[in-house]
């Protein structure tokens, strides 16, 4: 869903567990897709869609807020493949190191590293500009855009992932001065929320 | 400005105890104490520590969480700010880590055998901890939560200097809280690469030295009160906030940009928004981190900055005394800033013996450098690629 007021661009996406993201339809740099999340797909296809054919400015500003982590799955696959003996030993530091860390995949820690999405779609579209992340943060996204002193378009957007593998994403390709025309909210609300309520207000 | 300090960490829980520590370089890395390391291939980190003892919990604790409560508690007490601003006029904005999972707790009950999606008694949500927090401290207006990696707590306080700067906000409660001195997090960085192959325990970490060969874990809080100049106590004041700037490099996942072209962007914005030219910075901070790849680019940003400068600007890195707080890391080293510019002296990084030729910067050895010390650059850097400068001013100046 992509809808423009102006010069605002805003797009909502929401996959459910199980669907397929057709991030290759959006990326340049495939080899880094083994690093991307549920959430990192969705946020490339969303902003793929965004920007179209069009490359945004090295120097544009990128704000981001990733969602709050529902679970951590770290270690299911490694355990669901432990033998009944395995199972049954006591937990110490060398049961961890002998029997855990050999079997748990090197891109496991990276998919849980927080700054995963904010640096992969940077890297993707070689996004160089200002930035903060933030963890389920609207009022950091917002006063991040509000306080920013470029002089042009600057991206704002939000995800997550969520326990059963579903995933959403919203951005927005805004002026900081453009910020007053949107629907504002309580800073404490979901910024996924906000993306989606501005998505269906904005017309075209 | 920067009006108090709340603080957990490994070089103490108190200013006082935390300024000795520095002047004296007292080791606080050492030996994993608050979990069984048996079979680990490192086993060094900076631990809190009170009074010099390692602060120990048990192990359904998640320790960042912990510390960031005391610390909050220790700087609200001293500053007052809650007798001072209405809830509303307060927010709380923290850098922070990856959640928190008790291991030892996962595997004892089983719990990958749960059905995906049911909740996991073992798995803390951070975020939620620290918005918690902020309740309980009665910050009602607004808590932000920064998970930039290594930068984190440095873009927490860059965009509450902004607050305050821009009108939009009276008083912040900034810092950062982290410890990935549990079993998953721990050799989870470990096998990222960015930890020190070598286990020499309190030596482990060498920013800048010529021998360096990675980083060490460290863990803690620190919780700073940040005011206008208009409202804040004369007599509380350490230090100003002058100018940030942040970037990214856009570069790689884990290494940073050997060009060192936006690390030197950030502190060229943060000198712009501090309004000064770089012949006025006393002494730098630097992120380092002690890897063979941080310490040539941030020789490399502060040469393209400073020119020839650099060879005689006093640099510090706080990572060989205590290790590398990732989420809290831009913070606390903001303790070494305070401490320069209350001090005025430089303090020397801790095992840092012999020069890199390829990173030759100025770097205090064996005892701290008493020189006049009126503005302080900070920079932090972290993996994704963002980087941070902060710029410190001495309060009058």
């Amino acid at each position: 869903m992509l809808k423009l007021l102006n010069k605002v661009k805003v797009i909502y996406k929401k996959y459910h567990a199980g669907q397929d993201i057709p991030v290759f339809d959006h990326v340049s740099k495939r080899k880094l897709t083994k690093y991307y999340t549920r959430e990192t797909m969705a946020a490339a296809v969303a902003l793929g869609e965004l920007y179209g054919e069009q490359r945004p400015s090295a120097d544009t500003p990128f704000f981001y807020s990733t969602g709050e982590l529902e679970f951590m799955d770290y270690f299911r696959e490694v355990c669901n493949n432990f033998s009944e003996d395995e199972q049954q030993m006591s937990f110490s530091g060398a049961y961890f190191i002998e029997k855990v860390m050999p079997r748990l995949s090197p891109l496991s820690q990276f998919k849980i590293m927080r700054n995963m999405p904010h640096c992969l779609i940077a890297l993707e579209y070689g996004l160089k500009g200002e930035n903060a992340l933030f963890l389920d943060s609207l009022q950091g996204l917002l006063y991040s855009a509000k306080m920013c002193e470029y002089d042009g378009p600057l991206l704002i957007g939000a995800g997550k992932l969520y326990a059963d593998g579903g995933a959403e994403s919203g951005f927005a390709e805004i002026l900081p001065g453009e910020l007053d025309d949107l629907p504002l909210t309580s800073p404490e609300d979901d910024p996924l929320a906000f993306f989606k309520r501005i998505s269906q207000s904005l017309c075209v | 400005m920067i009006t108090g300090f709340g603080i957990q960490s490994p070089l103490g829980c108190h200013w006082d105890e935390v300024q000795e520590s520095i002047r004296t370089g007292q080791h606080r890395v050492g030996p994993i104490e608050n979990f069984d390391t048996g079979g680990f291939p490192m086993t060094a980190a900076g631990e809190v520590r009170h009074n010099g003892q390692v602060v120990k919990t048990p192990g359904q604790v998640d320790r960042k969480v912990h510390f960031l409560d005391r610390a909050l508690d220790q700087l609200l007490q001293r500053t007052q700010l809650g007798n001072r601003y209405e809830p509303d006029e307060l927010l709380l904005n923290m850098g922070t880590g990856i959640d928190y999972l008790d291991s030892e707790g996962y595997f004892t009950r089983k719990e990958f055998t749960k059905p995906p999606g049911e909740t996991i008694e073992s798995h803390n949500q951070t975020g939620k901890a620290i918005r918690e927090l902020a309740c309980k401290y009665g910050i009602r207006g607004g808590c932000n939560t920064f998970v930039a990696a290594c930068a984190a707590s440095s873009q927490a306080i860059g965009f509450s200097y902004k607050l305050l700067k821009k009108g939009l906000a009276k008083a912040v409660v900034a810092g950062g809280s982290d410890s990935m001195t549990s079993h998953a997090t721990y050799i989870g960085f470990y096998k990222l690469g960015a930890m020190a192959f070598t286990d020499e325990g309190a030596t482990t970490c060498k920013p800048f030295d010529r021998c360096r060969n990675g980083t060490v874990l460290g863990e803690g809080a620190i919780a700073m009160a940040l005011e206008r100049a208009e409202d804040a106590l004369r007599d509380q004041v350490i230090m100003e906030v002058a100018g940030y700037g942040s970037t990214s490099d856009s570069f790689a996942i884990t290494d940073p940009d050997p060009t060192a072209d936006m690390l030197t962007r950030s502190v060229e914005l943060a000198l712009k928004d501090a309004g000064i030219s770089p012949e006025l910075i006393d002494c730098v901070h630097l992120h380092g981190t002690g890897t063979p790849k941080n310490a040539p680019v941030e020789y490399l940003a502060l040469k393209r900055v400073f020119g020839d400068r650099v060879s005689e600007l006093p640099v510090y890195s706080m990572k060989g005394q205590m290790g590398h707080l990732v989420g809290s890391c831009g913070a606390m080293e903001l303790l070494g800033v305070a401490y320069s510019i209350r001090r005025q002296e430089v303090p020397h990084t801790v095992n840092f013996s012999e020069r890199d030729p390829a990173a030759p910067l100025f770097v205090v050895k064996d005892k701290p450098l008493s020189i006049p010390i009126r503005y302080v650059l900070k920079l932090n850097a972290s993996f994704g690629g963002h980087n941070t400068a902060l710029v410190l001013k001495k309060p009058g100046v």
